[in-house]
């Protein structure tokens, strides 16, 4: 596994195991990550861990709003960089993702590049 | 009163001003009383009083035969024509929401009562008055130019921004864009009430810009108030239609007041004031209940059609909002399907492509099978919900007993049960009742049902199920809280089947669209369980509820037609 040098985690949000374990396959042999399939789960963490350099949260989960998360994250961690990540890509979406705050916005299926592109832009 | 007689006599050509004058007031009254605190309306009553000062301070000059108080109402009226300046430019930020420059309105006020007394003193504005056929009016002095340079300036910038608000913007409202497009028409039509300087230069015409001013007031009035309900084209066509037969009207007055003046001119001698007086008491009072009844006439005869007509239209309405629901549902199927199915292609992307570099990696190698095989089976499930609910097969129907048959899936479903801790409550009716029913499709709606009343239970709880045979009284009976519509024309044999648990609840938020597909809080639902099953009772001619508090239940009441 190939070593990162930087020393923030990356936080990633989604109910869909598929999706967890894929950002997992392609992350984790290049940075630290947290993983968790709630909103209650991704505050818990925000709240607890401190290293937390970037968040990955999917836009739809069956019991909260992603763009709600989005703008309680952003409240409580204003420095913090979220990437949106949805299936479905609307211009409304996007509009209200960057005006609450969001860096980035990826719409899946994504390809391994993309992430990698992207994580790499935010979190250096 | 000898004071009146000696300088003002009845003039027909006040007639018009005085009426322009008098309707505008009343509108900006109008608008007012609808609704006192929005300050919109506050100025535009402001807007139209002085506009009702300015046509009546005319009204007199015609109507005066004195040079020196006629010269001093042309410069009252010009000064409310000031006034108006500055209110309508004042009402235009408000509607357009430029707060920002409403310093510069302060200005102007205050600028217009350092005015007041110059105007009112000293020939600022008119230098004296031309005596022409219809009466005194005022001498523009060569300062008057500058106001009207000011006025059309300050107009034509309202009037573009109101047209880019109508026409172009792409963040507002179609209800605002609507209400900018009334105004823009409104101002435009009330630049021919600038008509009404030309005489002020010794142009010996007419003014009858009053009408238009009338006009401009009736059109931002009918926005103000009404714009919601009545599309563009229809106001300009009955403002039109109103005016027209308005001015008929006025001119029937006039004859009937010119007749009837020459008459009493005849037989008392004299020119009499009071009896013109009384004419312009006849005339106000009478002229707004007739010019209502023409409005209802002109409503009911040119702009409401026949009934035929009225039926047809309503046929096409009803045509469009049916075509309009079904383009929402498709939309709502797409959205959700998109999403639904781009979650497992992405899990299925994402380890195909780290397969090449991880084939000899056992881990790697389980999950992949793990991952990749859930993922299809979910893409596959869904395809079958999916057709289960676009396009149902056509249903077996044989005599189902429903009793058996809920006692059968509960037996199906009884580790679940036993696992989630929930007892069960029981009560069907003695004899056994039959349904026409397809067997699997609804034992497929009764298991929806049934494994939401269990999952809704994961720390145990009581499912209750109830079977009941009910005549047509006792179904109206039941009808509960829920938005759901009922169907209760099922005749005197009901068979009624209630399904209620002590699970979580659903909010009072979701409730109007648990039976929307795609819809669902659960963590593993595809949201499209609630729909087939609502899908299979309506196929079988009945109707299913759903009642629920949070932290209560949820109780599912379906009524069907028993077999006869």
């Amino acid at each position: 596994m190939s070593t990162t040098t930087t020393s923030k985690k990356i936080l990633v949000v989604d109910d869909e195991e598929g999706i967890r374990e894929s950002l997992k396959l392609i992350l984790e042999e290049h940075y630290p990550l947290i993983v968790t399939d709630s909103a209650e789960q991704c505050l818990n963490c925000l709240a607890n861990a401190k290293d937390i350099g970037l968040v990955l949260l999917d836009i739809k989960m069956p019991k909260a709003n992603g763009l709600d998360i989005l703008k309680e994250i952003k409240e409580k961690r204003p420095d913090l960089k979220v990437i949106i990540i949805t299936g479905y890509k609307s211009v409304e979406t996007a509009t209200e993702a960057v005006r609450l705050g969001a860096s980035g916005y990826i719409v899946k299926p994504f390809k391994t590049e993309e992430i990698l592109t992207v994580v790499k832009k935010n979190l250096g | 009163m000898s004071w009146l007689a000696e300088n003002f006599y009845f003039n027909p050509y006040a007639i018009l001003p005085f009426l322009s004058g008098l309707g505008s007031f009343l509108l900006g009254t109008l608008t007012l009383a609808k609704s006192k605190d929005k300050t919109i309306r506050l100025i535009f009553f402001y807007f139209s009083a002085s506009l009702f000062l300015w046509l009546f301070s005319y009204s007199l000059i015609y109507s005066c035969n004195n040079y020196s108080i006629a010269l001093y109402l042309a410069r009252f009226g010009c000064f409310s024509v000031f006034c108006a300046c500055p209110l309508f430019y004042h009402f235009t930020l408000l509607f357009l929401k430029k707060n920002n420059e409403l310093t510069y309105i302060k200005i102007l006020y205050i600028l217009l009562i350092i005015l007041l007394p110059f105007q009112m003193s000293t020939s600022i504005s008119f230098k004296g008055l031309y005596n022409y056929y219809f009466g005194f009016y005022g001498k523009a002095a060569p300062s008057y130019l500058i106001f009207i340079l000011v006025f059309f300036i300050l107009c034509m910038i309202r009037i573009a921004q109101l047209h880019f608000q109508a026409v172009q913007s792409n963040t507002l409202s179609d209800e605002k864009k609507l209400q900018s497009k009334y105004f823009f028409i409104s101002f435009l039509i009330a630049w021919f009430a600038g008509i009404d300087f030309l005489p002020k230069f010794g142009i010996e015409i007419f003014p009858f810009g009053s009408i238009f001013a009338l006009i401009w007031v009736s059109f931002t009035t009918y926005a103000i108030l009404r714009h919601q309900l009545m599309d563009i084209n229809i106001v300009i066509r009955k403002g039109v239609a109103y005016s027209f037969l308005i001015a008929i009207l006025t001119v029937f007055y006039l004859v009937v007041v010119l007749t009837t003046e020459k008459f009493f001119q005849h037989l008392l001698g004299y020119q009499s004031f009071w009896v013109s007086l009384v004419y312009i008491v006849i005339i106000a009072i009478t002229f707004t209940p007739l010019k209502d009844k023409i409005q209802h006439i002109v409503d009911r005869i040119i702009f409401k059609g026949t009934h035929e007509q009225i039926a047809l239209e309503n046929e096409r309405l009803r045509q469009e909002i049916i075509q309009a629901e079904k383009s929402k549902v498709v939309s709502t199927l797409a959205s959700g399907m998109a999403h639904e199915i781009k979650n497992p292609l992405t899990a299925i992307k994402t380890f195909s492509e780290h397969l090449p570099k991880n084939l000899e990696n056992p881990e790697f190698l389980k999950k992949f099978s793990r991952i990749v095989g859930n993922e299809v089976d979910r893409i596959d499930n869904l395809v079958h919900q999916l057709l289960d609910f676009a396009k149902p097969s056509p249903l077996s129907l044989t005599n189902v007993d429903i009793c058996a048959l809920l006692n059968d899936t509960l037996s199906f479903l009884n580790s679940k049960l036993l696992q989630n801790k929930i007892s069960i409550e029981t009560s069907f009716t003695p004899q056994r009742i039959f349904i026409q029913a397809d067997k699997t499709r609804l034992r497929q709606a009764f298991l929806n049902l049934l494994l939401n009343a269990i999952e809704a239970m994961p720390a145990g709880g009581t499912l209750n199920i109830r079977c009941l045979s009910l005549d047509s009284r006792d179904s109206q009976n039941m009808q509960g809280s829920s938005d759901q519509s009922r169907n209760t024309s099922h005749g005197n044999n009901y068979l009624t089947i209630i399904i209620a648990d002590t699970g979580v609840g659903i909010a009072k938020k979701d409730l109007p669209h648990i039976f929307d597909p795609f819809y669902s809080n659960k963590d593993n639902g595809t949201g499209l369980g609630l729909s087939i099953t609502q899908g299979i009772i309506q196929e079988h001619g009945g109707t299913i509820t759903v009642d629920s508090a949070v932290g209560v239940g949820t109780t599912v009441t379906i009524i069907v037609a028993r077999a006869s």
